[in-house]
C-alpha cells in the first residue's frame, strides 16, 4: 500500500475516534441532563400559564390545531381547566417577530377572546433597555380586558381598545401586539369551532 | 531581574494570562463575545467561567492527543473536540443554571468558534505538556473573565446604575441605555483597553 494511502487512512481513523469520543461525551451529558431540562421547561411554561390564568389548575395542550385556521405565529394552544376540571379558558402562545428576533408571548384568554393576562416568556433577542422592556408589566398589563377590537396606537393617548407602544421600541411593541391579536383570533375561532362554548 | 524565573511556573503563567498577555485587553482576541456578553457583571462572570471550563478541557484534551493527531487534520480535530465540550457545558448550564443560560443565549454555543480557545489550542496546547496546558487554560480563562468583568462593571454601572444587580446610584438614576447597546460596548472596551495599557506600561517602567 502506498504511503499516502496509509496517511489518509490514519487521518480517517483518528477523526473517527475523536468523533466517537465526542459523541459519547455529548450523549452521556445529554442522558444526565435531558430530564432536568425538560422538567424545567415544563415548570417555566406552567408557571407562566398560572400568571396569565390564575384560576387554571391543569393545562391541556391541544396537539393538532390545523383544523382551526390559526395565524401562523400561534405556536401552542392550551385549554385551561379549573378546580372542577371544566374548561375555564385558554392559554395561547405565539411567536411574533419583534425588532431583531422572535418574541414569545403567552396569553390567557376567556372563551370570547378577552385577554386575562399577557406574559412575555422570551424576548432575549430584543435590544436590552429598549425592546426587552416589552416584558415589563407596565406594558403587558395594557392588554388585560381587551378583546377582538384590540388595536395598536402609534402615538398620542390610546383609545379604550388600543395599546400604546413603548417609546423607542415601536417594533418590539408592535410585535407583541400582533402576537396577542393572533392569540385573540385563535381563541375566538377555537370557541366557534367547538359550538360557541367550551366542550 | 536578579534570578531567572521559570516561565512555566503557575504564578508566571497567571500573570501572563491575566495581565501582560491578557487575551482581550492585550491580544484583542474574542472581541465578539466580550462586547456581547458584558452587559452585566453576572453575565460576564458566567460567560468567563464557561469559557474557562471549556478552555481547560480543550487544552488538556488537545495536549493529550498532540502526538496522535496528524498535522493536516488538526484543526478539524480541535474544532470537533471543542464543539463537544461546548455542547456538554451548554446542556449543564441549561439544566443547572437556567437563568444564566437564558441571558447568555446564543453566545454559549458560539464559544465553539471563539478564537481564544482555538488560539490556545494551536499556539500552546499542541506544543506543551498536559500539565502546562491545564495551567494555561486556567490562566487564559481567568484573563478573559477578568477583562469581561472590567468591561461589564463599567457598562452595568452606567447603563443600569447597578453592580451585580445591586443598585448603586439609587432609584432615581436615569439609565444610560447607550452603554448596554453595541456602541456603548465599543466605547467602554476602548477606554478600558487604553486605561489598562496605561497602567501596565507604567508598572513596567515604560
Amino acid at each position: 500500500m502506498p504511503r499516502s494511502y496509509l496517511r489518509l487512512f490514519q487521518a480517517i481513523v483518528t477523526l473517527f475516534i475523536i468523533c466517537a469520543f465526542v459523541g459519547g461525551l455529548v450523549g452521556a451529558v445529554n442522558a444526565l441532563t435531558a430530564d432536568r431540562i425538560f422538567d424545567l421547561k415544563l415548570q417555566k411554561t406552567e408557571a407562566a400559564m398560572r400568571t396569565v390564568m390564575p384560576s387554571g389548575e391543569i393545562f391541556n395542550e391541544i396537539g393538532d390545531v390545523s383544523a382551526y385556521g390559526f395565524d401562523s405565529n400561534v405556536s401552542a394552544f392550551y385549554e385551561a381547566l379549573g378546580s372542577d376540571s371544566s374548561c375555564i379558558g385558554y392559554c395561547v402562545e405565539a411567536k411574533p417577530t419583534g425588532f431583531a428576533s422572535q418574541i414569545t408571548v403567552l396569553v390567557g384568554l376567556s372563551f370570547d377572546g378577552t385577554v386575562q393576562g399577557v406574559v412575555i416568556t422570551d424576548c432575549s433577542g430584543e435590544t436590552p433597555g429598549l425592546g426587552n422592556r416589552v416584558a415589563e408589566p407596565a406594558f403587558t398589563a395594557q392588554f388585560n380586558g381587551k378583546g377582538a377590537t384590540l388595536a395598536f396606537s402609534g402615538g398620542g393617548a390610546p383609545a379604550a381598545n388600543e395599546v400604546s407602544a413603548i417609546s423607542g421600541a415601536t417594533y418590539s411593541s408592535r410585535g407583541v401586539y400582533e402576537g396577542v391579536s393572533s392569540c385573540i383570533r385563535a381563541a375566538i375561532s377555537y370557541t366557534n369551532a367547538n359550538g360557541g362554548e367550551a366542550k | 531581574m536578579s534570578k531567572p524565573r521559570n516561565p512555566y511556573s503557575f504564578p508566571a503563567m497567571l500573570r501572563r494570562g491575566i495581565i501582560t498577555e491578557n487575551p482581550v485587553l492585550v491580544q484583542t482576541l474574542g472581541m465578539c463575545p466580550s462586547l456581547a456578553t458584558s452587559t452585566s457583571v453576572s453575565n460576564a462572570i458566567g460567560m468567563g467561567l464557561s469559557v474557562t471550563a471549556i478552555l481547560i478541557c480543550s487544552n488538556v484534551m488537545i495536549s493529550l492527543l498532540r502526538k496522535l493527531i496528524p498535522d493536516r487534520i488538526r484543526i478539524a480535530a480541535y474544532i470537533t473536540l471543542i464543539a463537544g465540550f461546548v455542547t456538554a457545558i451548554e446542556m449543564l448550564l441549561n439544566a443547572y443554571l437556567p437563568s444564566l443560560s437564558e441571558s447568555l443565549g446564543i453566545f454559549i454555543p458560539l464559544i465553539v468558534v471563539n478564537c481564544i480557545i482555538l488560539a490556545r489550542a494551536e499556539a500552546f496546547a499542541a506544543k506543551n505538556t498536559v500539565y502546562r496546558s491545564f495551567k494555561d487554560g486556567i490562566a487564559v480563562g481567568l484573563g478573559f473573565t477578568f477583562a469581561l468583568v472590567l468591561i461589564s462593571s463599567v457598562r452595568e454601572l452606567l447603563g443600569s446604575g447597578t453592580l451585580l444587580g445591586f443598585p448603586v446610584f439609587g432609584a432615581n438614576y436615569p439609565d444610560a441605555t447607550l452603554f448596554l447597546m453595541a456602541p456603548g460596548a465599543f466605547l467602554v472596551l476602548g477606554f478600558v483597553v487604553a486605561g489598562f495599557r496605561k497602567i501596565t506600561a507604567k508598572k513596567e517602567g515604560k
